[in-house]
């Protein structure tokens, strides 16, 4: 027996009989591992608000379809176009076709009704246990679900939040006058509210659908406060919040820079939570 | 108690303890340096709390992680979605 693995290894060209066994011992674990995951009953809904996202959609239902893939969750993407005058649904509706129906779920809505709203419209229809939230404009890369998934199996973790100012969190296309601004209001935040996030406006996460759903009732703000306000709100109850890096790629900020508009509301937003919770 | 209530309480408490220093230092001219260190206490926390913030920020923006590579990979995917969603029938315009 112990000659037949040696002329083996030796015909693979491993260094030594001990590679060779720990290879074998690899591939039959992986194939175990998988089989597993093929096995346990969590499925993934992705819901994915999109407004004049045309040419963005495709793009992401091909990487969270390939991602997904790769690693072997079940899942479901949702689509909540919120009445996009450039033609976001029937891109949605080619992608139906190509993917079917059980991977591509279609829930439009007549026109813009905000985040909060989306996300009940969105989950009352949804087959998974679990949902991932996330921005469908490519700044968020499906290939983090995986970490998230992972993340969220370690302890079982009420949701996961990914971070760009932690760990390997980062951010390409941001201006220094841009990442001053986010610093200084992230600081802000963490000395006034404490919420033992680091994190609080990101907006790609993972959750237990139950923990959403109670989350999104109890929540009154909108925008960047929105997602201050889950985060916080998820701290009230006692739910677990685990964190993962992301790379937050912007290709949009050149376009849309972050206006007085928008610093006075999230101004207005911080002290009502400050004030309330 | 909300975050608000907290930091009022907090300020009540500094305020007290502030007071009382101020208070017990005797007035006249020996402890002058004293009675004036303790009437700008207040301000001299506020300044180095400023201070440590903008030391802290700074560092945040230095050290903030520059994702070129996470750039460069997504032009990459968005290529290869295109040429694979063409064979699979989608239409581009």
């Amino acid at each position: 027996m112990h000659s037949i693995s040696f002329l083996f290894a030796y015909v693979n060209k491993f260094e030594s009989l001990e590679e060779f066994n720990k290879a074998s011992v690899i591939s039959v674990s992986n194939k175990f591992l998988s089989a597993n995951k093929m096995g346990t009953n969590d499925k993934y809904s992705v819901l994915l608000p999109t407004y004049n996202e045309k040419d963005n959609l495709p793009i992401i239902v091909w990487l969270l379809i390939k991602s997904f893939t790769e690693s072997g969750y079940d899942f479901e993407i949702i689509v909540i176009d919120d009445g996009s005058p450039d033609g976001t649904l029937d891109v949605a509706k080619q992608l139906q076709n190509i993917y079917g129906d059980k991977k591509i779920v279609l829930r439009p809505r007549e026109k813009k009704l905000g985040l909060g709203t989306a996300y009940i419209h969105g989950m009352k229809h949804a087959t998974g246990n679990f949902v991932v939230i996330m921005d469908a404009d490519l700044s968020h890369h499906p290939k983090f679900i995986q970490q998230f998934i992972e993340k969220q199996k370690e302890k079982d973790y009420d949701l996961v939040s990914g971070t760009r100012y932690s760990g390997n969190g980062g951010v390409f296309g941001w201006d220094l006058k841009r990442k001053i601004i986010s610093r200084g209001a992230n600081y802000v935040t963490q000395v006034l509210l404490r919420p033992g996030a680091s994190d609080l406006t990101g907006s790609f996460r993972l959750y237990k659908k139950k923990v959403l759903e109670k989350l999104v009732q109890s929540c009154k703000s909108k925008g960047y406060v929105f997602q201050m306000e889950m985060i916080i709100r998820a701290r009230q109850f006692g739910f677990t919040i685990g964190e993962v890096g992301i790379s937050f790629v912007d290709r949009v900020y050149g376009e849309s820079k972050l206006g007085g508009n928008e610093i006075y509301q999230f101004a207005k937003g911080l002290l009502y939570l400050f004030a309330t919770t | 108690m909300t975050k608000l209530v907290e930091w009022l309480g907090l300020a009540g408490l500094f305020a007290g303890v502030w007071a009382y220093l101020f208070i017990s230092t005797p007035a006249g001219s020996s402890s002058d340096f004293a009675r004036h260190f303790v009437l700008f206490l207040p301000f001299y926390v506020l300044l180095a709390f400023a201070v440590i913030s903008v030391s802290i920020i700074a560092w945040r923006v230095y050290t903030f992680n520059d994702c070129k590579e996470a750039a460069k990979e997504l032009k990459q995917e968005i290529a290869d979605a295109k040429t694979d969603l063409r064979k699979k029938g989608f239409k581009f315009d």
